[in-house]
C-alpha cells in the first residue's frame, strides 16, 4: 500500500511539475474541435459538432522539470534491492546535484462543460465552456538541499529561496470563436472568453534568503514576498498583521461570478505553397478580476537577524521575561507583514504557437511546432516535429517526437477514430513514459468523444465547386 | 510513397502501443526497501546573553545588595537588623494608689443642723518602676478609681480638685454629694479620661516626684447626732495608663539586648577558596526616635562557617565596640523626630580583612542598648512617644575590591531536557557547541554545568570535567582596573549516547570560580569590579540529526 502510495506521490509530483501544456499533437488534428483552443484560426474538419459535458473532453497534465521515476527510486547494488533517494546508503548529494536552480512541478486539468461549432461558409463559429485548473509549484535548489542536508552547507552563504514559487488557478471559461478564411491561402480567427475566477493563489513576489554566519553564529532572513488569493474565506490577523487564524465561510451564488475577466485568442493559418502551411496564434491574452468580496494580499517585508534567544534577563534579580515571547517581539519588529482584502488583476500566462506543417500527400503530413509560455517572468519553451496520417477512412493518427520542459525523451502517440456521428480520441505527447517510465518527467494525456457531422473534406470541397465551370 | 508512409506511421503506432505495455513493470515495487532516513547538519544560534558583574552576582547570591558607588566601584551588603523595645512597652506610668482620710468629726455635736466645711492640700510621692522621674505624661487614656466611704450620718459634698491631672490648662475636678439617707456610705466610682496630662510636682528638697490634690468637705447637718469619730475618706486609684508621651527622665535601663547574625552568602560554596577584600567595612545605619541619649554596646563578634565549629574572634581596638547614637534632643525642640546615623566601626576592628578571609557564612555579635548611660548626671531632659524605638542595621560592607581564588559561585534551576530532546522522533547524532566568550572581568572565570536528573544525580557536564576551560581575565592596570578584553572560544561534543542520556535531565547546576587577575603572580594585586564590566556570551551548535522516516 505504501509503495502505492509513493508511486502516487511520485505521479503527482510529474503531474505538477511540466508547466501546464495541451497534448503538443493535437495542433495538427484539426479533424478534433479542440483544435481551436490552440489555435482560433484552425477549423475543425466537422461540419457540425457538439461536445457532451465532461466526457468530450478531458486533458490532463502533470510532470516536473527536473526529475524522472528513476531519480527517485532505483536499484542499488550495495543493497541488493531498489532503494528510494532517501534510503540511508545512499549519497544525497547525488540526488541534489540533478536538481536544477529551478525545478518546476505543476499538474494541469480541464475538462468539457458545454461547447458546439458550426461552418457556415468560410466561417466557423464555436462556443465552448470550459472549466480549468492548474497546479504549479517551482521551486529551488537550495530549498531541497536545505530540506534534505540542513544549513551546514551554507556556513558564508545565502540560501537563495527567491526562485520559489507557488500557483494555483481554478476558474470557468465561456468562449466564442470565429474563424473566417480570408481567401484560398489566409484563414484568420479569433476566441473572445469571458472568464469567472473561482479561486486562486499564487506568489506574486517571493524573494527569501538565509544567510548563515561563517561560525554558523548567526542566521539571517531576507524575505520580500507577496502573495495573492482569492478564497471564500475571512483572514484574522493580530495587531502586528501575523495571521491568526483563518474562517471558511459558506460560498454563496454570486462567489461564482463574482471574479470576471476577459481573454482573447486569436491565430492565423497562411498557405505558404500548396504542401507547406504556415501558422501563428497567441492564446489566453487576459485577465481575472479578482474583486475584494474573496481577495486577500499579504505581503511579508523584512530582514531579521538571529544570533540567539537572549537569556541576560535569567540572571540577576531583575524580573525576567520569557526569552521567546522577547524573540518574536523582535522578529514581529523587524518582519513586517501587511494584509487587505483589496481586489487584484490576475494575467494568465499567454501561450505563442507558430507552427509549420507539410504536407507529403493528402493522407500524410508533417508538422514542426514550437510553443512559448509566459509564467512568473519565466519563459517557458517547447518543440514538436509530428506525423500525422489518415491510412483508412474514420482513423487518425499521429506520432510526434516532443522536447518538453528540458526533457528529450518524449515520443507521443494520437488516434481518432470515427464512429459514425461519434468521434473517439485519445493522444499523449509523452507516450513514452510507457517505454522509459524510469526516465520520464512528464506525461500529458487528452481523450474524449465527440458528436460530429460532416467529416468528409471532399464532400465539402465539391459542395463548394461552383456551379457551372 | 503514399502507402508506404502511412504504413510505415501506422506500424510505429502499433509498436509503441506494443513496447509500451512491457515496461509496466519498471514500476513494481515489490523489492523497494523500506529504509528512508534524512541526514541533515544543521548549525545556528541558539543563547546569548551580556551579564554585567552585578547579574552574575545577584545570580548566585540573592541575599546580598549589589551596588555602586559614585565611581561605579561594585559593594555587597550583607544586613541583620537590631530592633529596641517601643517605649510604649518599656517607658510608662505604673498604677498609682492613695489613701486620705478627709475629714473625721472631732467631738459629738447632738442633734447637728449647722454646716461644717474643711478643706486639705496632699501631696502623694509617686510609685516609679525603676530609678525614671518623669515630668509629665500625657495619656491617650487612662482609669480613675475613687472609692468613697463615710459613716456620717447627714449630707456631705465633697470636691475634689487633682492639681496634676489637667487638660487645656485646667484641673480635673470632681464633685461627689452623699446624702444621710445613703449612710452607711462605701461606694466606688471609676472613670476613664482621656488626653489628660499626668504631671509630676517637684520639691526642692527631694529628688522625688509628687502627685497633688485638694479637697473639701462640707458637712449640712440633718438633725441628727454628730458623733466623734465618724469619718469620711477617700481611697484614689490612678490606672492603666495608655502614656502618648512621657517627658522627664527615664531612668537608666536596657533598652535592646539582642544577638545579630548576618548570612554572608557569596561565602556558601566558597570553603577552600582565598579572598581578600582591600577594604571591607563593619557599618552601623541607626534610626532612633528616643529622645534619650543612648549608649550600644557590641560584645562577642565572631566570623564561623556554618557547621564548623571553628570561628575567628573579631577583635575591637580600646573601647571600639562601645559607641554613643544620635538622639531628638528636648532642648532643640526635636520632639517626635527620627535621628539617623552611620556608626563605620571598621577602623577599630584590627582584624576584619584576616576574619573574612577565614571564608565565613556568617558573622555574629551580641548587642546591648542602655538610655542614659551616664544616669542623672547627663541630659535628663528626657522624652518617649508610644512608639519611639531604635532600629540598628549592621551592615557588612564588602566593596569588590579584592583578591580572590576558587570563589565559587553556584546556582541550581530546573531543566526538563525531555522538552528538549524529543527522543523517538529524531535521532541526535551528534551535537558540537560552541560557546564563545568576551571577558571583560578582570578575573578568571572557570565555568561548568553540571547536569541532574531528577534525584540530584549527576548524569553528565556540559564541559570535560578533567578540561574544564578557563576563561581568562581581562588585563589589568596597576589599580586593578581593566584595560581590554579577552575573547575565548571553547568546543564541546555530544555523541548519540550521551545526548540519550541528556534526556533525562531535570536540573542543572550552574557554577562559576573565580581567580582574580595576577592572582598567582602577584600577591599584592587587587582588582576592582565596577558596575560597567561585562561579560559575555553566544553559543551555537552544530548537530547532526537522522531523520527517520519510515514511519
Amino acid at each position: 500500500m505504501k509503495k502505492l502510495l509513493l508511486l502516487n506521490f511520485f505521479l503527482f509530483a510529474i503531474a505538477l511539475t511540466t508547466i501546464g501544456q495541451h497534448s503538443q499533437s493535437l495542433y495538427y488534428m484539426e479533424r478534433l474541435p479542440q483544435v481551436t483552443s490552440m489555435n482560433p484560426a484552425i477549423q475543425p474538419v466537422s461540419n457540425f459538432y457538439l461536445g457532451f459535458p465532461v466526457i468530450s473532453n478531458v486533458n490532463l497534465n502533470i510532470g516536473n522539470n527536473t526529475l524522472s521515476f528513476d531519480d527517485v527510486i532505483f536499484e542499488s547494488e550495495e543493497v541488493g534491492s531498489k532503494i528510494t533517494f532517501l534510503h540511508p546508503s545512499y549519497n544525497i548529494d547525488n540526488f541534489l546535484n540533478k536538481l536544477n536552480d529551478n525545478n518546476d512541478i505543476f499538474t494541469e486539468f480541464s475538462t468539457n462543460i458545454f461547447n458546439i461549432g458550426f461552418r457556415a461558409g468560410d466561417s466557423y463559429f464555436t462556443l465552448n465552456v470550459q472549466e480549468k485548473s492548474d497546479i504549479r509549484m517551482s521551486y529551488p535548489k537550495d530549498l531541497a538541499t536545505i530540506l534534505l542536508k540542513g544549513n551546514e552547507d551554507f556556513k558564508g552563504k545565502t540560501a537563495e529561496f527567491g526562485n520559489f514559487s507557488a500557483f494555483s488557478s481554478h476558474y470557468l471559461e465561456y468562449s466564442l470563436g470565429y474563424s473566417q478564411e480570408i481567401s484560398d491561402e489566409l484563414t484568420f480567427g479569433v476566441n473572445v472568453k469571458y472568464l469567472n475566477g473561482l479561486g486562486l493563489l499564487k506568489s506574486k513576489d517571493f524573494d527569501l534568503g538565509l544567510y548563515t554566519s561563517e561560525e554558523g553564529d548567526s542566521l539571517s532572513l531576507t524575505s520580500d514576498i507577496s502573495l495573492q488569493g482569492s478564497a471564500p474565506v475571512t483572514v484574522n490577523t493580530d495587531s502586528s498583521n501575523y495571521i491568526e487564524d483563518i474562517e471558511s465561510r459558506d460560498i454563496e451564488v454570486s462567489d461564482l461570478t463574482s471574479n470576471p475577466g476577459f481573454a482573447f485568442d486569436f491565430g492565423a493559418t497562411y498557405e505558404v505553397m500548396d504542401d507547406l502551411q504556415l501558422s501563428a496564434s497567441v492564446v489566453d491574452l487576459g485577465f481575472i478580476n479578482y474583486n475584494n468580496t474573496s481577495a486577500h494580499n499579504y505581503t511579508i517585508k523584512g530582514q531579521y537577524s538571529f544570533t540567539g534567544v537572549d537569556v541576560s534577563d535569567e540572571f540577576g534579580n531583575e524580573e525576567s521575561t520569557d526569552p521567546m515571547e522577547n524573540l518574536e517581539d523582535s522578529l514581529k519588529e523587524e518582519v513586517k507583514m501587511e494584509y487587505s482584502d483589496q481586489g487584484f488583476l490576475h494575467f494568465l500566462g499567454p501561450k505563442i504557437y507558430v507552427g509549420a506543417r507539410y504536407y507529403l500527400h493528402d493522407r500524410v503530413d508533417f508538422g514542426l511546432l514550437s510553443r512559448t509560455q509566459f509564467y512568473n517572468g519565466r519563459m517557458l519553451q517547447s518543440f514538436t516535429l509530428s506525423a500525422n496520417t489518415r491510412p483508412i477512412r474514420g482513423i487518425s493518427l499521429t506520432a510526434s517526437y516532443s522536447v518538453l520542459n528540458n526533457s528529450y525523451n518524449n515520443l507521443g502517440l494520437g488516434l481518432i477514430l470515427r464512429l459514425g456521428p461519434f468521434q473517439v480520441y485519445a493522444m499523449s505527447d509523452t507516450f513514452s513514459a510507457g517505454l522509459w517510465p524510469h526516465k520520464t518527467q512528464s506525461f500529458n494525456m487528452r481523450f474524449g468523444l465527440n458528436f460530429a457531422f460532416g467529416n468528409n473534406p471532399k464532400k465539402r470541397i465539391l459542395n463548394n465547386e461552383p456551379m457551372i465551370r | 510513397m503514399k502507402k508506404e508512409a502511412t504504413i510505415y506511421i501506422f506500424s510505429l503506432f502499433i509498436s509503441l502501443l506494443l513496447v509500451t505495455s512491457c515496461q509496466l513493470d519498471k514500476f513494481d515495487l515489490s523489492d523497494l526497501s523500506e529504509k528512508k532516513e534524512i541526514g541533515q547538519g544543521w548549525a545556528a544560534p541558539l543563547i546569548k546573553g551580556e551579564l554585567t558583574t552585578q547579574d552574575l552576582l545577584e545570580t548566585f547570591d540573592s541575599t546580598g545588595l549589589i551596588n555602586s558607588d559614585a565611581e561605579g566601584l561594585l559593594y555587597m551588603v550583607y544586613t541583620d537588623s537590631l530592633y529596641s523595645l517601643t517605649a510604649n512597652d518599656e517607658v510608662n506610668l505604673p498604677n498609682q494608689n492613695y489613701f486620705d482620710l478627709l475629714y473625721e468629726v472631732p467631738y459629738t455635736i447632738n442633734n447637728f443642723t449647722g454646716s461644717e466645711t474643711v478643706s486639705k492640700d496632699i501631696t502623694h510621692k509617686i510609685i516609679f518602676d525603676s530609678d525614671e522621674q518623669l515630668d509629665s505624661v500625657i495619656t491617650d487614656i487612662f482609669t480613675l478609681k475613687q472609692h468613697i466611704t463615710s459613716n456620717i450620718e447627714h449630707d456631705i459634698e465633697i470636691t475634689i480638685t487633682y492639681t496634676d491631672i489637667v487638660k487645656n490648662g485646667a484641673p480635673l475636678v470632681e464633685n461627689t454629694n452623699i446624702l444621710e439617707n445613703d449612710i452607711p456610705y462605701d461606694e466606688e466610682l471609676t472613670k476613664d479620661l482621656e488626653d489628660y496630662t499626668i504631671r509630676t510636682h517637684s520639691f526642692d528638697t527631694s529628688d522625688h516626684k509628687y502627685f497633688r490634690m485638694h479637697y473639701e468637705v462640707t458637712v449640712n447637718g440633718t438633725g441628727n447626732d454628730l458623733n466623734k469619730g465618724e469619718e469620711v475618706s477617700i481611697e484614689t486609684i490612678i490606672e492603666n495608663v495608655d502614656m502618648q508621651s512621657a517627658y522627664g527622665y527615664i531612668g537608666q535601663d536596657t533598652l535592646m539586648q539582642q544577638e545579630a547574625n548576618i548570612p554572608i552568602e557569596l561565602f556558601g560554596e566558597t570553603q577552600e577558596g582565598t579572598v581578600e577584600f582591600a577594604n571591607p567595612q563593619f557599618k552601623f545605619l541607626i534610626e532612633n526616635s528616643y529622645g534619650v541619649p543612648i549608649q550600644i554596646e557590641l560584645k562577642d563578634a565572631k566570623a564561623y562557617r556554618e557547621g564548623s565549629t571553628d570561628s575567628t574572634d573579631i577583635i575591637f581596638e580600646n573601647s571600639s565596640n562601645i559607641f554613643d547614637i544620635k538622639y531628638p534632643e528636648f532642648s532643640k525642640n526635636e520632639v517626635g523626630e527620627t535621628k539617623k546615623d552611620t556608626v563605620n566601626i571598621s577602623n577599630s576592628i584590627t582584624n576584619l580583612s584576616d576574619a573574612l578571609a577565614t571564608n565565613p557564612t556568617h558573622v555574629k555579635f551580641s548587642s546591648r542598648g542602655i538610655s542614659n548611660p551616664d544616669g542623672l548626671t547627663g541630659d535628663t531632659n528626657n522624652f518617649v512617644t508610644d512608639e519611639s524605638q531604635f532600629k540598628i542595621f549592621s551592615e557588612l560592607y564588602l566593596p569588590l575590591h579584592l583578591r580572590a581564588e576558587g570563589l565559587s559561585l553556584r546556582d541550581t534551576v530546573d531543566l526538563d531536557m525531555s522538552d528538549i530532546i524529543e527522543k523517538d522522533q529524531e535521532e541526535i547524532k551528534e551535537v558540537i557547541t560552541k560557546f564563545k566568550t568576551i571577558n571583560g572581568l578582570p578575573a578568571d572565570v572557570d565555568f561548568q554545568v553540571y547536569f541532574l536528573d531528577n534525584t540530584y544525580q549527576m548524569i553528565d557536564t556540559l564541559f570535560n570535567e578533567n578540561n574544564r576551560p578557563v576563561i581568562e581575565s581581562a588585563s589589568t592596570d596597576s589599580e586593578g582596573k581593566v584595560t581590554d578584553l579577552t575573547e575565548k572560544i571553547s568546543e564541546m561534543s555530544f555523541y548519540e549516547n550521551e545526548i540519550n542520556d541528556l534526556t533525562k535531565v531535570r536540573n542543572a547546576v550552574f557554577e562559576a570560580s573565580i581567580k582574580t587577575s595576577e592572582f598567582s603572580t602577584d600577591t599584592t594585586k587587587k582588582v576592582k569590579f565596577y558596575s560597567d564590566y561585562t561579560f559575555n556570551f553566544r553559543m551555537n551548535i552544530e548537530t547532526k540529526i537522522n531523520l527517520n522516516l519510515n514511519n
